[in-house]
């Protein structure tokens, strides 16, 4: 078995690098028998890969401990859910299940865009085969999940296995992992997609289209896994915290950024023709990020609670992302004529310069992250002295900058494409800051006198309200046209644009969010070693402990302790934090119990038993808001999706499409 | 019964080696304290978590374990909190803040996001204003002569009498 997954692994490399000779070759020699072969290579390549991956899950299921990476990442009596989870628990299974996505992705790719895009559709393959056969590299030749277990010459199995990390023993961790890996690969489309415009000079927007829709789908998945990352870690780690700011977090969140930026300066690109070398620049940042974020990982270049082993491939890691880079800056200066901006602005206080400002704020965020995580690299090497930087840093840091990103996601809109009046700005903003200002002073009444939480509040309704006003406004011209009522005019004017009004829907989710964030600045807490009925106050809250239980089965021992949840005296819910050690591993994990309100959450942590006295030691923590950031996920998930929707009205044609062929009839007639 | 089950469960526990922290009684002032030192150290635990020495939840978390007592010596020898963690920097070295410091090589660490926001503040209306004097000066189309009107008129109908 182990010898048909290498065979495998193999024999996908060799597929990936034929694709991409072939392609560049057949293009080079414009012999479309060639062409047509390399796009099959890709489909064969995607059989070997999923083959691979599929041996692999089978060994995993049937407790093959022959293999190395089966009997460090699972055990007998680990059950079946988490068996597939064990497949990207480790380094070498993770990789693998890396390069199946890019080659599912490569293939649907290649699939959709073998006809729209003829003419590039070639280096599209050469350019996502290259990442391809880099990433088949290590696994055929350095880290393979099909090692086995030698001594000397003989294979020796083990009994059982070690079993998976308790942490990632969770329900959320069989799918946050997966949305990430969808995110990070995904990026590497659009990559390929701008670079191959870029080699073939393309005209039109075609290709742009394409990149965007690509980069919006993998933006979703992104995010989905950076939201279900941050909430495995308040439900699991037991910390009460959600972004704990750590490196491999970071990494995640980096081509987020730079892919969030892309996604409103291409309608720059699209619209007016700008920004074109720009947006070049962030698709490439976003695929170069993704890979920077997996050498992060998995080369143990910084340490992370999060980060797979050390292991050898770094050095492979730092070739292949400098040879991209120079290969990605190459392209784009030696392209800087057919990336010349078609307009310029027509004034300055425009929807034009609000997109402006919002990439350049984004980008501050993203190199603050970026900074912040390599900065204990960065002193290390300049002072000789390892510093750590934490959350403190990097909110001190973001905040600001983020509260600024607010309000722009609120005054953008209000400015309209090309030019904006001081009267149409003096309409458009007067009431929203209005009432902002209003809530800033009710609430500073009421003693929310924390600064950032305080202009948060303001920001987010007034953001809030501009998005609101916006949907109002083009419902309400649908209702008295049509006779609808109104939430059916709303319905009916999404779908005429769905772009337009999912990308606001995302923008009311990212204002849910950050209500959800300003709430961390009310946080409560406090742990106590406690007797059975012992009773420990916080706020307006009391918890007693009521007794201590327990339980084993096959998998794990745990201990549970029954707390009864007061407030004000009166008696709320029973909760039940529980503290588990896996047999297999050895290792030992806490089940936080959470009651979770709008208004607030009720978080409890069995933390361990004290070293002296053996009394139980609990946590507990009141978490004002808390909730609103998983509904602004939510929304987040199903503006996205609205944005992706075609739009039931096509409002115009592309605006290159329309300039070319006005420029063609012009020369017709000036002859 | 049940105090004889809570017992058997507690010494199942210590055995399964599911110990925490040691923690002096909520809401008093040096278990306030020692929780504010916490907070301002990065933990240096074995699992290489990001948290800071009051927020690990990692079990057998040795530097944990030794860091809690020393923080609560010092806090209550009466020892202000910034001195204590100023003290427990200087014995452990600088890895253990939770951010660069204020000055020397970390000043540098701290000034540069800002700096970058700065530049790109102070770039975005220069670029901005740029675009917009481009614009100003490109020349201005000329009008449409009546004749060219006519002319492109008698095109269109040409061609439409093609299409026909």
């Amino acid at each position: 078995m182990e010898n048909l997954g290498y065979l495998t692994v193999l024999l996908g490399f060799c597929l990936s690098v034929y694709a991409a000779l072939a392609a560049l070759v057949g293009k080079w020699r414009r012999n479309a028998f060639l062409e047509l072969s390399a796009q099959r290579a890709v489909a064969a390549m995607w059989l070997m890969v999923t083959s691979a991956t599929v041996l692999l899950l089978y060994a995993i299921f049937t407790d093959d401990f022959r293999l190395s990476y089966v009997s460090s990442r699972s055990n007998v009596d680990l059950p079946g859910f988490y068996k597939f989870a064990a497949l990207w628990g480790g380094q070498e299974g993770s990789l693998l299940f890396w390069s199946w996505i890019l080659a599912t992705y490569s293939f649907i790719a290649v699939y959709l865009g073998r006809r729209a895009h003829r003419d590039m559709i070639s280096y599209v393959v050469a350019i996502m085969m290259s990442v391809q056969a880099f990433f088949l590299m290590l696994i055929a030749f350095i880290v393979s999940p099909f090692q086995v277990l030698m001594s000397g010459s003989q294979i020796t199995p083990m009994a059982d296995g070690n079993g998976l990390n308790p942490l990632l023993q969770h329900p959320l961790m069989a799918i946050h992992p997966p949305m990430l890996y969808l995110g990070y690969v995904g990026f590497a489309v659009p990559f390929a997609f701008a670079m191959a415009s870029l080699i073939t000079r393309q005209p039109g927007d075609r290709w742009i289209h394409t990149t965007r829709v690509w980069t919006m789908v993998t933006w979703l998945f992104q995010a989905c896994g950076i939201l279900l990352g941050a909430r495995w870690s308040y439900d699991v780690l037991g910390w009460g915290g959600y972004w704990a700011w750590d490196p491999v977090e970071n990494a995640s969140l980096l081509p987020w950024i730079t892919a969030t930026a892309f996604l409103h300066s291409v309608m720059m690109q699209e619209k007016k023709g700008m920004m074109k070398v720009w947006n070049v620049v962030l698709v490439s940042a976003t695929f170069l990020l993704c890979i920077f974020g997996t050498m992060l990982t998995r080369t143990g270049m910084v340490s992370s609670v999060h980060a797979f082993a050390q292991s050898p491939i770094g050095p492979y890691f730092y070739v292949y992302l400098t040879a991209m880079t120079a290969f990605a800056v190459f392209l784009i200066l030696s392209r800087l004529d057919y990336l010349k901006s078609e307009n310029e602005l027509d004034s300055v206080v425009s929807r034009e310069s609000s997109f402006l400002f919002n990439n350049v704020i984004l980008l501050a965020s993203c190199f603050a992250v970026l900074w912040g995580t390599m900065f204990p690299v960065i002193s290390e090497a300049f002072t000789n002295e390892k510093i750590s930087v934490g959350a403190p840093f990097f909110n001190r840091v973001n905040i600001p900058i983020a509260l600024v990103l607010l309000l722009l996601t609120g005054v953008g809109p209000l400015f309209a494409w090309r030019r904006t009046s001081v009267e149409s700005l003096r309409r458009n903003f007067q009431w929203p800051a209005a009432i902002s200002v209003v809530l800033g002073v009710v609430l500073f009444a009421m003693g929310i006198t924390h600064f950032y939480a305080l202009m948060c509040f303001i920001l987010c309704m007034f953001v809030g309200i501009t998005i609101a006003v916006e949907f109002y406004r083009g419902a309400r011209v649908i209702q008295q046209k049509q006779g609808m009522w109104l939430g059916r005019a709303m319905v009916e004017l999404t779908h005429r644009n769905t772009r337009r009004y999912g990308g606001y829907l995302v923008h009311m989710a990212v204002v849910v969010m950050f209500i959800g964030f300003a709430g961390s600045a009310f946080n409560q807490e406090t742990q106590a070693e406690m007797n059975v009925g012992d009773k420990l106050p916080l706020g307006r809250y009391e918890f007693e402990l009521k007794e201590l239980t327990e339980d084993n089965n096959t998998n794990y021992a745990s201990g549970v302790a029954v707390i009864d949840v007061y407030r004000d005296g009166e008696f709320l819910q029973k909760l039940e934090p529980e503290r588990r050690r896996y047999h297999a591993s050895g290792q030992g994990t806490g089940i936080p119990a959470i009651r979770a309100r709008l208004k607030e959450d009720v978080y409890i942590v069995f933390a361990g038993l004290a070293t002296e006295g053996q009394r139980p030691v609990i946590g507990a923590y009141i978490k004002p808001l808390v909730n609103w950031i998983w509904i602004g996920a939510w929304m987040l998930v199903m503006g996205t999706l609205v944005a992706l929707i075609p739009s039931k009205i096509k409002r115009i044609a592309p605006r290159t499409r329309v300039i070319a062929t006005a420029r063609k009839r012009h020369e017709v007639f000036a002859k | 019964m049940k105090y004889l089950r809570n017992s058997f469960l507690l010494l199942l526990l210590s055995f399964v080696g599911i110990s925490g922290q040691s923690v002096s009684e909520a809401g008093s002032e040096t278990y306030l304290k020692i929780r504010e030192v916490g907070k301002q150290l990065k933990c240096q635990c074995e699992s290489q978590c990001s948290y800071t020495v009051t927020e690990c939840n990692m079990l057998h978390c040795s530097f944990r374990e030794r860091m809690k007592p020393e923080i609560k010596n010092l806090v209550e020898a009466g020892i202000p909190v910034p001195a204590v963690v100023e003290q427990l920097v200087e014995k452990y070295g600088s890895i253990l803040r939770t951010a660069p410091a204020a000055s020397g090589f970390g000043l540098f660490g701290w000034a540069m996001p800002f700096v970058a926001v700065l530049l790109g503040l102070g770039a975005a209306p220069i670029l901005a204003w740029r675009w917009k004097v481009k614009h100003d000066r490109r020349p201005v189309s000329k009008p449409v002569r009546d004749e060219d009107v006519e002319r492109f008129r008698n095109q269109i109908e040409k061609d439409i009498e093609e299409m026909d």
